[in-house]
């Protein structure tokens, strides 16, 4: 009961925190669409750079995000952003990489080679190509891996909080420090909450941007 | 025309150099069907896609309408040449109109232009224009092999190159729409370029037949040709131990008939039919009606007897008639049906035009056996 009194009694500052979260993920993802789905459908031209781009791209995923947090603060201190927004940002935005460039470099590797052909025997350029079947087929799978990255971020964002670029995170970090669980349990379900009403919202965008002849 | 002078492409594999496509020359003389016909790997596919640019060649040139391929932009060049793949290759993403208006697209015609276009393709290759807002899943494999059809011929290419094209589809439903196509090439006239690995689709689509093996092109012939006179072992068997028979399938009734065979009337008299016989020399008549429809036989047997007795009383019978322009195949088998070994040929009303008989076919395949072979590539 101590919860709900707290979080009926907190709605403008969870709100608040709640915006801070969104739009950390949604720059950061949004800076990861514009980078990943041209980088992935770059690296279908040469089976050994797509090999490296997506080895570096996992590789970045493995690195736990404390320890990426923790290292950018002396690099980004040459700027005087050790902390805040920027270093979180540019950490979420390294982890959207792996999702989008693999689900984009896969979609499109895996167009049918027949269309491909059919493509090229009708006098189709290259560019051609992308715009009027390989993107407009791979669409729903980049979304999928826009999906994927939303959610993980969403869930990153909120350790983002330790360095002090906001979110509810800070309900999460300030319930661990003061060993107040109305705090860290407000944190907890708004995160969680927002992960899955965020999962719900891209699916619908996915399924609009589907082209209604791959669906069903 | 499409002409193809000493051809090569050569590839570097692991092995060592491939040689895919040999020193190939041919020509695909205006309005005719060549079909290029080999086991896999013969290097068919390899030539035709040499046509429109998809694989360089190594060595050798193109000309379409003595037009030296080289001298186009390979997109420029693909955009004017009609392009039909084996696995059909409708852009899911596209409706049928869209699938079918890409080319025309491409080649900035005014959306009305490409509309009205559309509809006149899908009356060409006998569908529904209301398929036209559908997506090709929703289509049937014979509607999407026809829509694939109309694809290539979007924007009027004299010249289509088809990698079978009708190979992704069930055998009766093949069947109807080589038919059908053969009934389109018969006005369209195009020049086409047809890849395929089945003889028999060959013997009825093509008016040549070019036949492959390891990249040599091996023999160029008409069917007829080249089921009666194979230039080696390697294409008497591949054309397969009935190429007789298969050659039936290329000769209408109407050119193994005897136009000559004496009618009476089945009013007139026994006693007339036998002086029609006597001056035709013939043991037989056909007794016909007023419309001249076949309706019994008179052997000289049968006219024995009271000389003023009417034919239609005397005569026999006849054999189940067959129509001219049907092939011989479909005659002998009627004969073998019915055990006999003649029968009345009927024009398309159904009015009596001859008789074939099994000798007149013999004549007929053992005639062309005869002619001069030709040899080598045309």
């Amino acid at each position: 009961m101590d919860i709900l009194a707290y979080i009926a009694n907190n709605i403008p500052l969870i709100l608040e925190r709640t915006v801070e979260h969104l739009s950390l993920v949604v720059v950061a993802v949004g800076a990861a669409i514009a980078t990943g789905v041209p980088i992935g459908i770059a690296i279908t031209q040469n089976r050994r750079i797509a090999d490296a781009v997506l080895y570096v791209a996992g590789m970045i995923m493995t690195i736990p995000s404390i320890a990426l947090f923790g290292v950018m603060i002396p690099i980004l201190a040459v700027v005087g952003q050790g902390i805040g927004y920027l270093p979180a940002v540019i950490a979420l935005f390294l982890y959207s990489q792996l999702p989008i460039i693999r689900n984009t470099y896969t979609a499109i590797d895996n167009v049918d080679p027949a269309l491909r052909e059919a493509a090229r025997g009708m006098g189709m350029t290259a560019v051609q190509r992308l715009r009027t079947v390989e993107i407009p087929m791979a669409v729903p799978v980049i979304a999928a891996g826009v999906r994927t990255a939303v959610v993980i971020n969403i869930g990153i964002t909120a350790i983002a909080a330790y360095i002090g670029a906001g979110g509810l995170g800070d309900f999460i970090a300030r319930g661990i420090s003061q060993t107040d669980p109305r705090q860290l349990v407000t944190g907890a379900l708004g995160v969680s909450i927002l992960a899955v009403l965020a999962d719900y919202a891209l699916l619908w965008v996915q399924n609009r941007l589907t082209p209604s002849g791959l669906k069903g | 025309m499409i002409r193809l002078e000493n051809l090569s492409k050569t590839f570097d594999s692991p092995e060592g150099t491939v040689r895919a496509v040999d020193n190939v020359t041919m020509e695909v003389p205006e309005g005719e069907v060549a079909v290029l016909l080999g086991p896999s790997g013969c290097g068919k596919t390899t030539t035709m896609k040499m046509v429109n640019r998809l694989v360089q060649p190594t060595s050798g040139k193109i000309y379409i309408d003595d037009k030296d391929t080289d001298s186009y932009d390979a997109i420029q060049l693909r955009r004017q040449l009609g392009y039909v793949i084996q696995q059909i290759g409708l852009f899911p993403n596209m409706t049928v109109e869209q699938n079918i208006s890409v080319v025309p697209r491409l080649l900035g015609w005014s959306r009305q232009a490409q509309q009205t276009r559309a509809r006149e393709l899908m009356r060409m290759v006998a569908l529904d224009e209301r398929l036209l807002s559908r997506f090709p899943k929703e289509l049937s494999g014979g509607q999407q092999q026809r829509v694939g059809v109309a694809r290539a011929l979007a924007a009027d290419p004299p010249v289509l190159l088809m990698d079978e094209p009708f190979g992704a589809i069930d055998p009766i439903n093949r069947e109807v729409i080589q038919d059908e196509f053969l009934k389109m090439q018969a006005k369209l006239k195009k020049t086409i370029m047809f890849v395929s690995h089945d003889i028999d689709e060959a013997v009825k689509m093509g008016d040549k037949i070019a036949i492959f093996r390891d990249g040599r092109l091996e023999q160029y012939d008409d069917p007829d040709m080249l089921l009666s006179q194979p230039a080696n072992p390697f294409i008497a068997d591949f054309v397969g131990g009935d190429r007789e028979l298969k050659r039936m399938r290329l000769t209408r009734v109407s050119a193994a008939m005897d136009p000559d065979a004496p009618t009476v009337q089945a009013d007139d008299s026994v006693a007339n039919a036998r002086a029609i016989m006597d001056q035709a020399g013939r043991a037989h008549a056909v007794v016909v009606d007023a419309a001249n429809r076949p309706m019994g036989l008179l052997t000289d047997r049968q006219l024995d007897g009271e000389p003023g007795r009417l034919c239609r009383d005397a005569a026999n019978p006849l054999p189940e008639p067959v129509t001219a322009d049907r092939d011989l195949r479909t005659a002998v088998s009627s004969m073998f049906t019915h055990d006999v070994d003649w029968m009345p040929v009927v024009d398309a009303d159904g009015c009596f035009a001859g008789v074939v008989t099994q000798d007149g076919i013999r004549g007929v395949l053992a005639e062309s056996r005869r002619r001069p072979a030709r040899q080598g590539a045309a």
